[in-house]
């Protein structure tokens, strides 16, 4: 039928020239398909050398996020029929240094999610590889900590956080969501292991409650939520630290 | 900042990386950052008000004179005019407030709309009891 | 070129290859390990399995009826004595993952809990709602970061392997951010890079499951055992062949036919729903040949309905397939049935290895998908898989971090000069200006095409020599391969060159096989030899990679406690 859409797709390459441009492709439009499909279309078809990372196409593996129309998005489940007949924007995510065209570094989402000690931690160490019988645990308990379980590592978050984006020591909403996650595992003990780097003044401290990135999330993990649960928690815990002089 | 010793990636010398600078206009890019800093902006708003109660309650304490010449200020135009612009930007305040702490405390076995709302009836209850103080008094 | 020295190097950082490496990282922390993974660990595919996993837990259950289950559910292909190894070392293994923080669903008094599925006479099958693969690859990779001394590579791409006549020496190894290769001296290597799903056009695998790691042991001169048997999961979701787990079946759904009928009483009066994926997905297309299919714009397909199991079950058991449902196929499995179709999905065969997960040259090991014990034979049963990588990602994990001590290392100069050959193929072959007239896209889209039409879920002998003979056109046409730019700084013009080209090594192994596997069996069904042929055919097929073409060998099948009988649900 000839429908056609247009797509601006930011490129960036320092191996040939280093400018940071944005370039026009104009594609069939089809009505079921995702700004991934496009993607895949443009670089089978029109331009090997578009650069982007994708994998399992189904908003599970984390891998596809950026910046569609100036929100965070994963590419495999947004559609071009939201946006036909417009144009439509896809620049690398927010916030994150660009590695080529759309593909941005992590590093610093990964080293920060370390930091965080996102396992599972028990006085006696022998507990963690105690195999004869698993922690007892009710579906009431798992509530407590099951929303942040299903955090993809998407890094959508990170983009949508103004104060990631002014302030790149800032710990995070996804790492703090994992942290929270831990720490409300009744199966864990090591809430004072995680306490120095959640509580400090780049950890939640640093959250102004902007909120923007419980609203991009597409996993529904609500990180917003746990950065101020563990700001409650957090000065609970100092107060009473204050009081008895304990730590 | 937290370095991670896994990752070899993370240490390699990379490439030219290309970093976007972030704009003094950021706030006024997206509408939930415009409304994030309205909302910021209205705690000074808050902390005025804060103040123009103390500065009464000074005069309250000072004596008949003191607190007239005082009430009459406030009751020039342009500081009722003020007055509705605080009272706005605190609306504002609380309005965000409640919908924030039902997000924080509405964890399973509450909701954050239960939560929310409690808040809106304690505030309910609080203001009818101080406006009936004032219209009594 | 630069070499980097480790003790141990796992390629793929999925469930197998996280397994492996805190198992080393646990028991031995002084060796120098490292992951090296083409994506970061949490993009792998294991991230994407839904079902469960599959361990003796319950007082009624017991480790013979698992291992029977699993060598029936194999058509009596698996090796019975790695079956018995696996069913007694899940039961571990389960716990394990549940110590390091995977929310396995549970009882009422807090116990694990466990669900039906496919092929299971018991109810073993541990779940995480239905996102099990996802929290499991979550727990093992967040567990790994518990280890300092554990490495990884995020992000480079395992080219070839060094192996200097029989021993490993190491892998040569591009970094994609920077555009460099390097050599990574190891004395171990474990293969844990999952299956060849994307050479079929539709599929449940993402676009990473490109059989690298089978293509880098054949290279290597290491064989590579039952590639035919290629699974077809009954349920994939029309248009894009994404996963509609068999726990969807397992908690009640049914499949029904343009009749309105649960037309699996015909197929598996007994199981119905719950028969082995094989012999589902057999069923469909049988249905849809007789023309009591759906017809629609993306093709034929069957229903599954979950209507009948309430939204708060579905909410509770079966989210992620009501997400995937309105976010892939525009529909609400609470309000309508789910139109499915089967999907390839499931490599059994792989790289050869005993229980360990040795394979014959010294220093290499692979597990998990991407390796063949077997304890799959022909057909895997739904949520062995999952355990699969617990299991055999610790026991290579083990037997790896073992050899190590007694391993001699290979001199530097002979690592050199390896991949200096290595370097010279991949120069000639995608690095000349002005190279070749091919497009890769062009090249994988037919060879897509062709597995799905010539090797899929029926075969025939003429469908299977037009294949080969394909598959050879396509391996000439990519010798022209053009890479349309050299930039050095993430190429994946480059990456996805040397993907198509493991792909294109390995399609040509299975349709070879398949071809002279003159019978059926698990998920190779051929039209012309509709049986089961034990006395000819109860082997391996074992291929060897010679300067002739790929050689096929036969392999015993070990049998310990269960005679092949008909395999009837």
């Amino acid at each position: 039928m000839g429908e056609e859409i247009t797509l601006n797709i930011t490129r960036y390459n320092p191996d040939k020239d280093g400018k940071y441009t944005t370039q026009r492709y104009s594609i069939p439009y089809k009505n079921d398909w995702s700004i991934l499909d496009a993607l895949n279309y443009v670089k089978a078809e029109l331009d090997g050398s578009l650069t982007y990372r994708w994998s399992c196409r189904m908003a599970v593996c984390g891998s596809c996020g950026m910046m569609v129309n100036g929100t965070p998005r994963l590419t495999c489940s947004t559609y071009l029929n939201e946006f036909y007949p417009k144009e439509i924007t896809i620049e690398p995510l927010a916030n994150f240094p660009v590695i080529r065209d759309l593909v941005v570094d992590i590093n610093d989402f990964m080293a920060k999610l370390k930091s965080a000690k996102p396992w599972i931690i028990r006085k006696n160490k022998r507990d963690e590889d105690d195999t004869s019988k698993e922690y007892l645990q009710t579906t009431g308990q798992m509530d407590k900590y099951y929303q942040q379980t299903l955090c993809i590592n998407c890094t959508l978050c990170y983009a949508a956080c103004p104060v990631y984006g002014l302030h790149p020591d800032f710990l995070g909403p996804a790492v703090i969501a994992l942290g929270h996650r831990y720490n409300k595992d009744s199966r864990d003990e090591g809430k004072a292991d995680r306490r120095e780097v959640l509580a400090s003044e780049h950890g939640v401290w640093k959250c102004t409650v902007v909120g923007d990135c419980t609203e991009v999330c597409p996993k529904h993990v609500d990180p917003s939520a746990a950065i101020q649960r563990t700001k409650v928690d957090s000065a609970i815990n100092w107060f009473f630290s204050f009081l008895t002089g304990r730590k | 900042m937290a370095h991670s010793m896994n990752s070899i990636s993370g240490k390699t010398e990379a490439t030219k990386t290309y970093r976007r600078d972030i704009p003094n206009t950021w706030w006024l890019k997206k509408g939930s950052y415009f409304l994030f800093i309205l909302r910021e902006i209205s705690s000074v708003f808050v902390a005025l008000y804060a103040i123009f109660l103390l500065i009464q309650l000074c005069a309250l304490s000072g004596g008949q004179e003191r607190y007239e010449s005082t009430a009459a200020v406030f009751k020039s135009g342009w500081m009722i005019i003020l007055h509705v612009v605080i009272w706005v930007f605190v609306m504002y305040n609380m309005v965000t407030w409640f919908r924030i702490s039902g997000r924080i405390f509405g964890a399973k076995p509450l909701s954050p709309v239960l939560v929310t709302i409690s808040n809106y009836i304690i505030w309910l209850i609080v203001s009818i009891g101080i406006i009936f103080l004032l219209l009594k008094g | 070129m630069d070499v980097i020295n480790h003790d141990i190097l796992i390629v793929g950082g999925g469930g197998a290859g996280l397994r492996a490496a805190i198992e080393i990282s646990k028991s031995n922390p002084s060796l120098k390990t490292a992951v090296v993974s083409k994506v970061y660990p949490m993009r792998s595919h294991t991230v994407a399995a839904e079902g469960g996993s599959a361990a003796v837990l319950k007082e009624d259950d017991n480790h013979d009826l698992h291992a029977y289950d699993t060598v029936k559910g194999s058509d009596f292909l698996a090796d019975q004595d790695a079956v018995e190894v696996f069913v007694r070392d899940a039961t571990r293994e389960v716990v394990q993952i549940e110590r390091w923080g995977c929310p396995w669903n549970r009882e009422e008094d807090g116990r694990i809990a466990t669900r039906w599925f496919g092929g299971m006479s018991r109810k073993r099958t541990l779940h995480a709602a239905d996102k099990t693969g996802f929290h499991l690859l979550h727990a093992l990779f967040q567990t790994s970061l518990k280890y300092d001394t554990l490495m990884r590579y995020d992000e480079w791409f395992v080219a070839a392997l060094l192996v200097d006549e029989g021993k490993l020496g190491g892998v040569l190894a591009l970094d994609t951010r920077r555009g460099v290769f390097s050599i990574l001296a190891a004395k171990a290597v474990i293969l844990c890079t999952g299956g060849v799903g994307r050479m079929y056009a539709f599929t449940s695998n993402a676009g990473i499951k490109t059989g690298d790691g089978a293509a880098l042991a054949y290279r290597a001169g290491a064989p590579i055992k039952d590639m035919e048997f290629i699974q077809f999961h009954p349920s994939g979701l029309l248009r894009t062949g994404i996963l509609i787990t068999e726990a969807s079946r397992g908690e009640g759904g049914y499949l029904y036919n343009k009749d309105g009928k649960r037309f699996m009483e015909n197929y598996a009066p007994s199981k119905m729903e719950l028969a082995p994926r094989d012999i589902v997905s057999r069923s469909i297309i049988e249905e849809v040949l007789a023309g009591r299919g759906f017809e629609g714009p993306y093709g034929s397909y069957v229903q599954l309905d979950l209507r009948h199991l309430g939204e708060a079950k579905i909410m509770e058991k079966l989210p992620m397939v009501r997400e995937l449902c309105l976010d892939f196929a525009g529909m609400d499995p609470v309000h309508e049935p789910i139109p499915i179709r089967p999907t390839m999905h499931y490599t059994m065969g792989g790289v050869h290895t005993d229980k360990d997960g040795k394979t014959p040259i010294a220093g290499l090991y692979a597990a998990g998908e991407g390796g063949c014990v077997s304890i799959h034979g022909a057909n895997r049963l739904g949520s062995n898989s999952l355990t699969e990588l617990l299991v055999f990602g610790a026991r290579a994990g083990r037997s790896a971090a073992e050899y190590v001590p007694i391993s001699k290392p290979c001199s530097s100069e002979r690592l050199q000069s390896l991949a200096k050959r290595e370097m010279d193929i991949i120069q000639k072959r995608y690095m000349q200006p002005g190279n070749g007239k091919e497009k890769a896209g062009a090249i994988l889209a037919d060879l897509r095409k062709t597995m799905d039409e010539k090797v899929g879920i029926y075969r025939t002998d003429d469908g299977l020599k037009d294949a080969v003979q394909i598959i050879q056109r396509l391996k000439e046409r990519f010798t022209g391969i053009r890479i349309t730019q050299q930039s050095k700084v993430f190429n994946t013009e480059l990456t996805g060159a040397m993907e198509l080209d493991n792909m294109l090594e390995i399609a040509h192994v299975i349709a070879m096989n398949a071809r002279i596997r003159k019978e059926s069996r698990g998920g190779h069904a051929r039209k012309d030899f509709p049986k089961r042929d034990d006395e000819q055919f109860l082997h391996h097929s074992l291929v060897f990679k010679t300067p002739e073409g790929p050689k096929r060998e036969t392999f015993p099948v070990t049998i310990t406690k269960w005679k092949p009988e008909e395999r009837k649900y």
